[in-house]
């Protein structure tokens, strides 16, 4: 992507006021967005990004620096920039660049930036249509669909040499509702490290349906009475949850720092012993894997909870040196504009004994999500705030009445403890996770869970 | 500047060639430097410089975008190609528009060129200094998360075949502390932030006691009886509602029918007290600027006055659809973005009563420092939301004990209407939405 010996340059400059290490990302991405809103195209790009990140160490200090230009003289300029806010003597380095061989073992077979337009649009018509037809109700229907691929090179002054290249393909469907002046929604979101082949293989019709079944639910619902109950969420997207409220604690980022609940916990009991749960990015073909981590590591299956244990992190290099851990291929990063650190992958809580069915019948009274929407948490404190996208009351062991307008509000730590139930149907859904090294693709999953009790925001 | 400008038009001449017939581009260089500071020392440092172009062009008689961050003349066979291939898949029945530029625009100036005098070193201490005084300021600070201070240069030129050529400079910055308190097993986080190009104005020993002072005095706070309250919005929490909702002013979400504000106007919307205004000329404005994402020259208008909706807002094509002139509100973030819709400096008009005499004029009620969850937890279109909530009570007249773990829920477009006071504190949020503090009449909260 980058001649070798310009590599070995820029490098080099990097090092020149006493850095430790260094460490340069190429990357060249083309990617194709179209959307389309009310029965016609609303907007449809294509374009490219090209960029390249040059970071340094000097001890667990770091420095990053990026531009858009491909000319020795530039990046050369940049890297000394960067490397003047070191003041030391030259590090004497000595590396040579090797070739890291990759398996790619997320493989693709249509490119899909290779995908005729007019094959796109006409998969997007039919998204759009059955939606819109689903019911009477359904008032407008919008559909995204996205796809980039992304190579990228990573070298550094260990000597390492690594290229790899990630597809990417995802279909949006949301639908509104509207009854009566007010307006309900619902959405499908499935995405996929793989080629088109993806989409062509999706029941669209069946995604647009449910879609647009969502909306039409809530859009018939009266409001959740907020108090506090048992809350079943049910697998998908319900794993949001642990995704925000205690993933985000379980990435060195906050670990190094102190400042995560889950510091210094390693070998406590830290939730119910039900639970166990992994993030693994080297899942096949699935939203958040990779070969290699964006440090040029290979990615790894780790297990961060395991019977209620707290057993590990995802760790990257620079937070690995802080916390006297290696890293275990968990740096990542939205592009070259951003300095990588720990992220999760494919994040969940794996397979109990229950079934749903067991749970919905052994709760005498509470509340069924469905279907989760966004939430957010306090870092610090841990608080977080999710919307139900899709929710029930349940009354005697039984599915009741839709509910809309139910928040969850808890404290992560708190609510792992809590959980009393855990189904056997895990799945994966995928979402695009904001923090501090960008916007990244992650899933979240887990089968259906029960939380003992756990307040309802509600009217 | 002129490297670029005539790569512009060789791609202009390029295209014209293969059947492209009204085009644009849209191009920006930058600059930009962040530090971070933590327990004392350096944790992150960011230099950037960067570049990209956008462009966009009709092909029988359809739009196509794309864009380029390889900003070279390799570069130009494929942006024309992916302007022809976007555009011929466009089945948009609504017409596009190249505009071909105005008489006159008003200055507005977004350049400060005393900023790009400041030293990353007077940065960096100022960062040291929020780091080093927030400890200093209460032995109950835990930890001091972040002490951030970022700033950037950027040209932007926008230029067409129908004869627009406009340039735009300008530089920023902005700075915020987020610190956490603890009192035994207690523990909160208090911020505090500012936007400026004028370095003059950030006071790191302010900005670090603010955010320790909003820390700790919400610890030991405690949730309130469930019930109705008489509610009392601080101005950043109502900036940042108004903010999450902005989009039902646009033309588009009516059109699409996805604004609650569909089918309004003309009509009352909200109390008498709010007056909303799209101000593009606000003086260190996060959103000033003198033309649009499309080149049209920007102006100053009130969205609501005294209650009534009084105008949605406009790009070129939404106005030609609803046979009105923009309103000069198309937007274009980046050269990778399409062209929408978005205000400039949105704002509630301010009141005449201080913090104090609002809270006097309350008497009894909660006044709300923290809505948590406003992208969960708010339906930006049916304006439902059900939100974690942090505060203060209100009792007779004055503000007593911290409140935490309650959830405040409503509906936003009925909040509009039960809007009884505005104060005289305009703030704005991080953004370029604003507002000063607002009296709701009553909203439901859970509590205990």
């Amino acid at each position: 992507m980058l001649d070798k010996n310009i590599i070995n340059d820029v490098l080099l400059a990097a090092v020149s006021t006493g850095g430790d290490f260094a460490e340069l990302f190429i990357e060249d991405t083309f990617r194709n967005s179209m959307s389309y809103i009310g029965g016609q195209l609303e907007s449809t790009q294509s374009g490219r990004d090209f960029g390249i990140g040059i970071r340094i160490f000097k001890g667990t200090n770091a420095i990053y620096a990026y531009t858009n230009s491909f000319k020795k003289e530039d990046l050369i300029l940049t890297a000394l920039k960067a490397a003047s806010a070191i003041s030391g003597i030259k590090t004497d380095l000595h590396f040579n660049l090797t070739n890291h061989e990759i398996d790619n073992i997320h493989s693709y077979e249509i490119l899909p930036e290779t995908v005729d337009k007019k094959d796109k649009l006409d998969i997007m018509k039919l998204a759009y249509d059955s939606a819109y037809n689903y019911s009477d109700v359904i008032s407008q229907v919008s559909i995204g669909l996205q796809d980039q691929n992304q190579k990228i090179a990573i070298a550094n002054t260990d000597g390492l040499y690594a290229e790899d290249q990630r597809v990417y393909c995802r279909i949006t469907i949301n639908s509104v509702a509207e009854k009566n002046g007010e307006m309900q929604t619902g959405g499908q979101r499935p995405g996929c490290l793989a080629g088109f082949e993806f989409i062509k293989n999706l029941d669209i019709k069946e995604l647009a349906e449910h879609a647009s079944q969502t909306a039409v639910t809530m859009v018939n619902a009266g409001y959740v009475d907020s108090g506090t109950y048992p809350v079943i969420i049910d697998n998908g997207f319900g794993g949001v949850i642990f995704h925000e409220a205690c993933g985000h604690g379980l990435e060195a980022t906050s670990v190094a720092k102190g400042t995560s609940v889950f510091a210094g916990k390693l070998g406590q009991q830290v939730a119910s012993e039900l639970v166990t749960a992994v993030d693994d990015s080297t899942m096949k073909n699935e939203w958040g894997s990779s070969n290699i981590d964006d440090e040029g590591s290979k990615t790894q299956r780790k297990v961060l909870i395991e019977n209620g244990i707290l057993k590990g992190y995802m760790i990257d290099r620079l937070n690995g040196m802080r916390m006297n851990m290696p890293s275990n291929g968990a740096s990542r990063r939205q592009s070259y504009r951003f300095a990588p650190t720990s992220r999760m992958s494919n994040t969940f809580i794996v397979n109990g004994n229950s079934t749903l069915d067991e749970i919905i019948q052994s709760t005498e009274s509470g509340v069924y999500a469905k279907q989760m929407g966004g939430g957010s948490v306090n870092p610090a404190t841990g608080d977080f705030n999710f919307a139900v996208l899709e929710g029930y009351m349940i009354k005697n062991g039984k599915i009741d009445k839709p509910v809309r307008g139910a928040t969850l509000i808890g404290k992560g730590d708190k609510i792992l403890h809590k959980i009393d139930m855990v189904a056997d149907n895990l799945a994966m859904d995928q979402g695009m996770c904001g923090s501090k090294s960008g916007s990244i693709p992650a899933n979240v999953g887990q089968p259906a869970i029960r939380v003992a009790s756990i307040t309802v925001g509600g009217r | 500047m002129n490297e670029y400008k005539a790569l512009i038009e060789k791609l202009f001449e390029q295209a014209k060639d293969k059947g492209i017939t009204e085009m644009e581009a849209y191009f920006r260089e930058g600059e930009s430097f962040s530090v971070n500071v933590f327990k004392g020392s350096i944790e992150d440092y960011k230099l950037s410089t960067s570049m990209g172009l956008g462009f966009r062009g009709f092909y029988h008689g359809k739009i196509g975008y794309s864009y380029t961050e390889k900003v070279a003349e390799d570069s130009i066979e494929s942006l024309i190609r992916d302007v022809i291939g976007n555009a011929s898949v466009n089945d948009n029945e609504d017409d596009d528009v190249i505009f071909e530029g105005a008489e006159e625009y008003q200055e507005v100036i977004t350049y400060n060129e005393k900023l790009d005098e400041v030293t990353e070193k007077a940065k960096i201490d100022f960062a040291m200094e929020m780091d080093s005084k927030a400890y200093a300021h209460d032995s109950r600070v835990k930890v001091c998360q972040a002490c951030v201070f970022s700033s950037g240069t950027s040209n932007t030129i926008l230029m067409n075949n129908k004869g627009l050529y406009l340039s735009e400079k300008s530089n920023g910055a902005s700075s915020y502390i987020v610190v956490t308190a603890a009192d035994g097993e207690e523990m909160s986080t208090g911020v505090d932030f500012m936007v400026s190009n004028d370095f003059t104005r950030y006071n790191a020993v302010k900005m670090a006691h603010k955010a320790v002072e909003e820390a700790t005095r919400m610890l030991h706070a405690k949730p309130v009886k469930t019930g109705e309250y008489k509610i009392v919005l601080d101005p950043v929490v109502s900036a940042d509602m108004l903010s999450t909702i902005q989009s039902m002013f646009s033309a588009r979400a009516v059109q699409k029918g996805v604004s609650m504000l569909k089918g309004k106007l003309n009509s009352k919307v909200a109390s008498v007290c709010v007056t909303i205004v799209d101000d593009p000329f606000l003086k260190d404005g996060m959103g000033s600027a003198s033309f649009d994402g499309e080149g049209v020259p920007t102006k100053f208008k009130k969205l609501i006055e005294n209650g009534v909706l009084t105008t949605y807002l406009y790009n070129l094509k939404t106005a030609k659809k609803d046979g009105v002139t923009t309103t000069g509100n198309a937007s274009r973030e980046s050269y990778k973005s399409t062209i929408g819709i978005a205000p400039s400096n949105l704002y509630i008009q301010k009141g005449e009563k201080t913090f104090e005499e609002v809270i006097a004029y309350v008497g009894d009620g909660l006044y709300l420092t923290d809505l948590d969850g406003m992208h969960s937890g708010f339906n930006t279109i049916s304006g439902d939301f059900s939100l974690g909530a942090k505060g203060f009570i209100i009792e007779n007249g004055v503000l007593s004990r911290p409140v935490n773990q309650i959830t405040v829920s409503g509906n936003y477009f009925d909040v509009m209407k039960k809007i009884e006071m505005v104060g005289s504190d305009l703030k704005f949020t991080f953004g370029s939405v604003g507002s000063p503090s607002i009296v709701i009449e009553s909203l439901p909260v859970t509590g205990v």
